[in-house]
């Protein structure tokens, strides 16, 4: 029945009947297909199938990896000459008008920071609440953002902030101003101006 | 100085010779070779499965994979070897596909029942009541872990050997039938005759599980085997 001897097994063996009909089904089969390993590879479905998912999930990822912008530098320096510029970081946007320096560092803690040299900006900013702070410098003046589209224009002379709509803060010299739609502030003085001109760039909101 | 060549068992040439046949399509041969592994295909799928319940099936897939894959036979191993492999993946894979489909009733043998009084008879009958608790007590066990237990301590095969057959490590083959063994020994305990069978399968895994306590359940008290 079996080299196994000693075994605590009794094998119950299969009458000759029983094996007349194995050897008989098996070798119908052998007769009646060129037995090859064919039978034995996994169906058609997963021979194309796991293939094409795996191409997809590439596809994918490499599709998704190409439409994500490129990282910025840090810190971007934006220097403009005849024409704006304009820059997205994250939910925001930053546009230089000509003749304009600005430097943005981008930082996981501390926010957006933007650093005016000279020119003038416009921002339209997401609303800050639970996000990284969003700040513009402009020599001795900061200026800070809670949800708005504001300007910023600043050179050797002067600062001045706009807001369009929302809210910004201005801290000069330890004094904060808080500016409301149409609101302007310009070295150190705070007041409406009625119905400002629409920020470089901002268009239609 | 022209060296011999080394030399082969006559076994081996024999066996190489009848695969070539078998390659040629020679059905002479080929029934050869069902004729010579035949048995020792079944009582291999028959320890691990425990009944002929669908081995005719089994046997029947067995040597359709051997006679299409005999190609493959590079003679590293013994045939026998070789083939035992295919009675394994076969077991494995019935046992995946019908796992948790049958469970057996847990019976109890009650004394002096027998149809007869002659004690072989008697025997004969809680060998197989016997046989047929391990086989319940196996019935839910993980595919891999119940044939790496069957074939070490029922084939009496070795755990490298077992370990080869299954495409394991030694040392996962013998956490496998270590972790058998153990699960059976719990429900032995409040199974004297598995106790008993159980007694008689001798493991050498190397993995020593120390004294096991069997509850006697006709009077209650307990022993250390």
């Amino acid at each position: 029945m079996s080299d196994r001897d000693g075994s605590p097994v009794d094998v119950e063996p299969f009458t000759e009947l029983r094996w007349a009909r194995v050897e008989r089904a098996m070798f119908a089969q052998l007769e009646d297909r060129p037995w090859d390993a064919r039978a034995y590879l996994p169906p058609r479905a997963l021979i194309v199938g796991v293939p094409a998912i795996a191409l997809g999930a590439i596809v994918f990822l490499l599709v998704h990896a190409l439409a994500r912008p490129p990282a910025l530098p840090d810190p971007v320096r934006m220097a403009t000459q005849e024409s704006p510029s304009r820059l997205t970081v994250g939910e925001s946007s930053i546009v230089a008008a000509p003749d304009s320096l600005v430097l943005i560092r981008r930082d996981e803690g501390r926010g957006i920071e933007v650093t005016i040299d000279h020119g003038r900006i416009d921002c339209d900013v997401g609303p800050r609440r639970g996000r990284a702070p969003f700040v513009v410098d402009a020599g001795k003046v900061r200026v800070r953002a809670v949800g708005t589209a504001f300007s910023v224009a600043h050179d050797a002379k002067s600062t001045s902030v706009e807001v369009a709509h929302g809210v910004a803060e201005v801290v000069t010299g330890g004094i904060v101003s808080t500016l409301h739609d149409g609101d302007r502030w310009e070295n150190g003085a705070t007041g409406s101006v009625g119905s400002p001109e629409p920020p470089f760039g901002s268009g239609p909101r | 100085v022209e060296r011999a060549a080394p030399l082969q068992s006559v076994a081996w040439v024999d066996e190489q010779e009848l695969v070539a046949r078998c390659l040629e399509g020679q059905r002479a041969a080929q029934r050869q070779l069902f004729e010579r592994e035949k048995r020792r295909v079944h009582a291999t799928l028959y320890r691990i499965l425990g009944s002929n319940q669908h081995l005719e099936g089994l046997v029947e897939d067995v040597f359709l994979s051997v006679f299409s894959f005999l190609s493959k036979f590079r003679g590293e191993s013994s045939l026998s070897t070789w083939i035992d492999g295919f009675a394994v993946r076969a077991a494995l894979g019935y046992l995946r596909s019908h796992r948790g489909r049958r469970r057996q009733p847990h019976l109890r043998l009650v004394p002096g029942r027998t149809a007869c009084d002659d004690p072989a008879a008697e025997r004969r009958a809680r060998a197989r009541e016997m046989t047929r608790r391990l086989y319940a007590a196996l019935q839910g066990m993980p595919a891999r872990r119940r044939t790496a237990f069957a074939l070490c301590a029922l084939d009496h095969r070795s755990p490298g050997e077992v370990a080869a057959l299954m495409g394991a490590t030694v040392i996962a083959t013998r956490v496998r039938v270590w972790c058998a063994r153990r699960l059976l020994e719990k429900r032995a305990r409040v199974d004297p005759l598995l106790a008993e069978y159980l007694d008689r399968v001798t493991v050498s895994i190397g993995l020593d599980v120390g004294p096991t306590r069997v509850a006697s359940v006709a009077d209650g008290s307990a022993s250390a085997r």
